[in-house]
This record gives structure tokens, C-alpha cells and sequence, in this order.
């Protein structure tokens, strides 16, 4: 097992506020992982920080062994584009049809554009938003919205998928198929970051849990046995 | 496994040429969508372009015929000379010879008075100017001389002894001079202001702008996109609004010329001057409106990579 992400004695201030404190991880590649914390504990600081939308104030976060900090500005564009970040509260570009705006990872890492299209298609099928291609953001629901930016971030195949909270606004059943759909991708050696509150998916699933408390980082695992689950806080296992 | 590579996607340059071709389409059609989501913006920044660049058309066309003018004026610039009445009829006449032999006044048109006038215009070197004035002799420049050559021809002749005084009346000649060089530093510190007024306007018509879609460039921004990709719909709007101002300010200013034709060529006829619209005023007209889209685009260009800038320190 290879280490992708580390991060080594990170530190992330707002202002007077400690978002993250001397936070020290690895993880594999090929990985899942479920990111938990109360509201406000970190999770989105820490996946922005992977994704490189955000900056640690102290350590540094490596992937591969660079230090995103040291990227130029175009090998941290270069590296943006292959992350896929599903937002908590999606965001698009209004001006741009559903399928233009799943387009644009694809356009932006120079796919042509009948490829793209093609690709387009097979993940707004996948997400069940096919025949809502043409119409724009505005029109849509909660629930479609959130399965749009799903499959924006999936339709490049990412090496990196961050999600943030990314079945908040959508039911049992259809939180249950995007999962699949993102265990499809950690099959095929995808790192996957969840942030999620929802304890549901963190019983249904047995992947290591990192559980950030007021900005400290603890490891969970979940072991199931006779149908009776059993949580167990442990040392890091990297 | 699959390895995070951090280097750009490896594709040839006719890939690459055909995804920039496919880029500039879309950021294109989007910068025209926009100029019609945001049409009282749009028809604002247009209008004013468009005005700013008639009020400097109007000047570039005032200057025009001031240049007309002048050199129809400098073609009928006389210079009067007085010869000495004294001098006996055979030196007055040796005197004409000599004035028509010398050098520079050998295009001039020579105008003499009393008794010698019949005499020229049989030789059909003179013709009758005004009264006859007995003793004085007014010679008209031709298109090819200049007021320097006038003035040193003037010298030269006050030297003579026949000749009691010359005299060039620069008077009105001077006037207009000055009033040409008043029109261009005017026309320089109004154009110097309309210029100044596009480029904040731009400016702030894109700063706005960037404003309102501030989301959408932090959408692009995490997505990976390049300074020059964000960049490109607002470079395409810029350049619309360039082209469309262009083109509205020769309307604002067809319109009054043509509703007020009439009472413009009654007033160039008083003058004696005849104005046509030549091939090379539609050549000098179709520069402005280039220059102004391109005005128009490095402006805009200037203005998103400076806000873009901003928003970036934002984002990270």
C-alpha cells in the first residue's frame, strides 16, 4: 500500500478560531475513508485542504510526497482537475445546461467534444438525471441538484473523490445507490474521502472512520459481529 | 493502482488546437448570452461607448474640415507688393519682368494695377484684381507654396529697391492657426477624458460583472481552470460591447448629419468648399471602430486579469 495523502502536523486557523489542530494522517491509495464530527468540527476545512481550496496556516499536506503548497500555479490547476469534489450546497454555473456543467471537468482537461458528451450522458444515467440534461440549474430540486454535482465530480474518473456530506439531501434509497456508485470507483483504486454525519452509512459500511473532534483527529472502527455493532476507538492504523 | 500524476494531459498539438477552438466557441457564446441576461448593463455600457466614440468622431471630423479649410484659405493667400511710384514706367515694367522671372514667383499669379494691367493680361500672365489700384501689385500663392516660403519670398522682395513695401496679410492667417492648434489640444484633452471615462467604465462594467458571477469563478477555480479560461467569456463580452458601441456611434452621429444635410452643404458653399464622404474618410472611419474593439478588448483584458487576481488571493 502506497501512502497518497498526508498530512503532517497540520494546522488551519480562522481568525482566533482552530479549525484543525496539529492534525497528523496518511492515507493509502485506493482507500475509503468516512470523515466524521459534529457540525463545525473541521470536515470541510480538512477536505478543502486535499482539494486545494484552501491553505493550511501551519504542517503541510502532501500528496504523492509533493507539498501542494510548492505547486506552481499551473501544476495546482493540473492537480485540481483531477480531484472530485462534491460539494455539501452544490454549486453550478447558471448560464450552463446540466450536461454543459458535468461537461466542463472534461472540457477542462482537454476531452473532445462529442467524448465528452459520451461521458456526459453515461454519468448523468447513472445518476438518473438524463432526461433533465438539457434544463438548467434553477430548474431543478434539492435532491437532483445534489446528484448533479456527483456526477460532475465522477464524470473525469477522478484519482481523488472528496465528498461533503454528499447524501444530506437525498433518501435512504437513492443515499444507498450513490454509494455504490462511489464503492464502483474505490474498486477500480479511486481514494475516496466522505464527510457524513449519517451514522446509518457509517454502520452499513466497515471502512476506517476518522472522527475530528473540535479539530482533533481520532480513528474509529466499526466492527460487526452477530449483526451487533461494536465501535472501537483505536490508535492510527498508518 | 493508479498513480496521481501531476503533469499536464499529454495531447498533440492538433488535439490541442481543436479543444482551444472548442473553448473560444463556448466562451464566446457565453459572453454573447450574458450581453443579453444583463440587457439594461449592456445597452448602458453601449450607449456610452457609442457616445464617447461619436464626440471623438465629431472632433476627428471638426478637425477634417478645419484642415479642409485651411488649405483651401493658404491656396488664396496674397501677397500685396508696393513698388516704388517714383520709378520710372520702364523700370516698373523691368520690375514685373524680374518679379515674374524670379524663381519662387514663377507659379505665383500676378495681379498688377494702372496702366501695366491691359499690358499682362495680353501676355496672359495677370488678371485684374479688384480696383486698379495705380502703383500696387497683389501676387496669389499657388496650392504648392507655404506660408514659410511666402514669408521669406517677402524678405527677399523688401530688399529690392524698387519696391517701397511688401506686404502678406497673416493676420487671418495666424487666427486660424491658432484656432487649429486650440482644436487640437482640445480634441487631445476630450479624447484624453473619453478615453480615461471607457476605461473605468470597462472597468467597472467588469468588475461588476465578475462580482455577479463570483460563484461561478470559484466553481471553475476549484474545478482547475486556467486564468485564461475564466478569463476568455469576459474578454468575449468586452469585445462585443467594443463592437457594438463602434458601431452605434457612427448612428449617432449619421443620424443629426443627415437631418441637418442641407443646412451643412448651404453652409460649406458660403465657403466655397465642396465635402464628399471619399473612400479614404470610410477607411479612416472603419480604423476608429477597429481601434475601438481592440480598445474595447484590452481593456477588458486588463480589468479581468486584475479582478481575477483579486479573486484568487480570495478563494485560497
Amino acid at each position: 500500500m502506497t501512502t497518497l495523502i498526508e498530512f503532517e502536523r497540520v494546522s488551519r486557523y480562522f481568525l482566533e478560531k482552530q479549525a484543525l489542530v496539529n492534525i497528523d494522517c496518511k492515507i493509502n491509495e485506493g482507500e475509503f475513508i468516512f470523515l466524521t464530527g459534529h457540525s463545525g468540527a473541521g470536515k470541510s476545512t480538512f477536505l478543502k485542504l486535499i482539494a486545494l481550496q484552501d491553505k493550511a496556516c501551519e504542517g503541510a499536506v502532501k500528496i504523492n510526497n509533493i507539498n501542494l503548497s510548492d505547486l506552481s500555479t499551473s501544476g495546482a490547476n493540473a492537480y485540481r482537475r483531477k480531484i472530485g469534489f462534491i460539494h455539501q450546497s452544490p454549486r453550478f454555473i447558471d448560464d450552463f445546461t446540466i450536461a454543459e456543467n458535468v461537461a466542463l471537468p472534461l472540457r477542462l482537461r482537454g476531452f473532445s467534444y462529442p467524448e465528452a458528451q459520451r461521458k456526459v450522458r453515461a454519468a448523468l444515467f447513472k445518476v438518473g438525471l438524463l432526461n433533465r440534461s438539457q434544463d438548467y440549474f434553477h430548474m431543478l430540486s434539492g435532491g437532483e441538484r445534489q446528484r448533479a454535482e456527483i456526477a460532475r465530480a465522477l464524470v473525469h474518473s477522478p484519482m481523488i473523490i472528496l465528498a461533503d456530506e454528499p447524501t444530506g439531501n437525498l433518501d435512504r434509497k437513492l443515499s444507498l445507490e450513490i454509494m455504490e456508485l462511489l464503492l464502483e470507483f474505490n474498486k477500480i483504486g479511486t481514494t475516496v474521502i466522505i464527510a457524513t454525519h449519517d451514522e446509518f452509512l457509517l454502520q452499513t459500511y466497515n471502512y476506517r472512520i476518522f472522527d475530528l473532534i473540535q479539530g482533533k483527529l481520532e480513528y474509529r472502527i466499526i466492527e460487526r459481529q452477530n449483526n451487533l455493532v461494536k465501535e472501537l476507538v483505536c490508535e492510527p492504523l498508518i | 493502482m493508479r498513480t496521481l500524476n501531476l503533469d499536464l494531459e499529454n495531447i498533440s498539438f492538433k488535439q490541442r488546437l481543436h479543444h482551444l477552438y472548442y473553448e473560444h466557441l463556448l466562451a464566446a457564446s457565453l459572453g454573447w448570452q450574458r450581453l443579453f441576461r444583463q440587457s439594461y448593463q449592456t445597452a448602458g455600457a453601449i450607449i456610452l461607448i457609442g457616445l464617447a466614440l461619436s464626440v471623438c468622431l465629431i472632433f476627428g471630423l471638426t478637425l477634417r474640415i478645419t484642415q479642409h479649410f485651411q488649405a483651401e484659405l493658404e491656396h488664396t493667400s496674397s501677397i500685396t507688393i508696393f513698388p516704388n511710384t517714383e520709378i520710372p514706367h520702364a523700370s516698373y515694367q523691368d520690375l514685373l519682368e524680374r518679379l515674374k522671372n524670379q524663381q519662387d514667383l514663377q507659379n505665383l499669379k500676378i495681379y498688377s494695377a494702372g496702366d501695366l494691367v491691359e499690358e499682362l493680361l495680353d501676355k496672359n500672365i495677370a488678371q485684374s484684381f479688384w480696383e486698379n489700384i495705380p502703383g500696387v501689385i497683389t501676387a496669389s500663392s499657388p496650392k504648392n507654396f507655404s506660408v514659410n516660403e511666402i514669408l521669406q519670398l517677402k524678405k527677399e522682395l523688401e530688399q529690392d529697391p524698387s519696391i517701397i513695401a511688401v506686404e502678406f496679410d497673416q493676420f487671418w492667417h495666424s487666427k486660424i492657426m491658432r484656432l487649429i492648434s486650440f482644436a487640437h489640444i482640445l480634441s487631445w484633452i476630450i479624447g484624453g477624458v473619453l478615453v480615461s471615462t471607457v476605461v473605468l467604465m470597462v472597468n467597472y462594467s467588469i468588475k461588476l460583472l465578475m462580482e455577479k458571477y463570483k460563484q461561478e469563478i470559484s466553481v471553475l477555480y476549484h474545478l482547475g481552470a486556467s486564468s485564461h479560461f475564466i478569463q476568455r467569456p469576459y474578454l468575449y463580452q468586452g469585445f462585443f460591447l467594443g463592437c457594438f458601441g463602434s458601431l452605434f456611434a457612427p448612428l449617432c452621429l449619421g443620424i443629426p448629419l443627415f437631418l441637418l444635410r442641407e443646412q451643412i452643404f448651404s453652409l460649406l458653399d458660403l465657403y466655397d468648399v465642396t465635402l464628399n464622404i471619399s473612400q479614404q474618410d470610410l477607411f479612416f472611419l472603419f480604423y476608429i471602430l477597429i481601434g475601438v474593439v481592440a480598445f474595447a478588448w484590452i481593456c477588458s483584458y486588463s480589468s479581468t486579469k486584475k479582478w481575477l487576481r483579486m479573486f484568487e488571493l480570495e478563494f485560497i
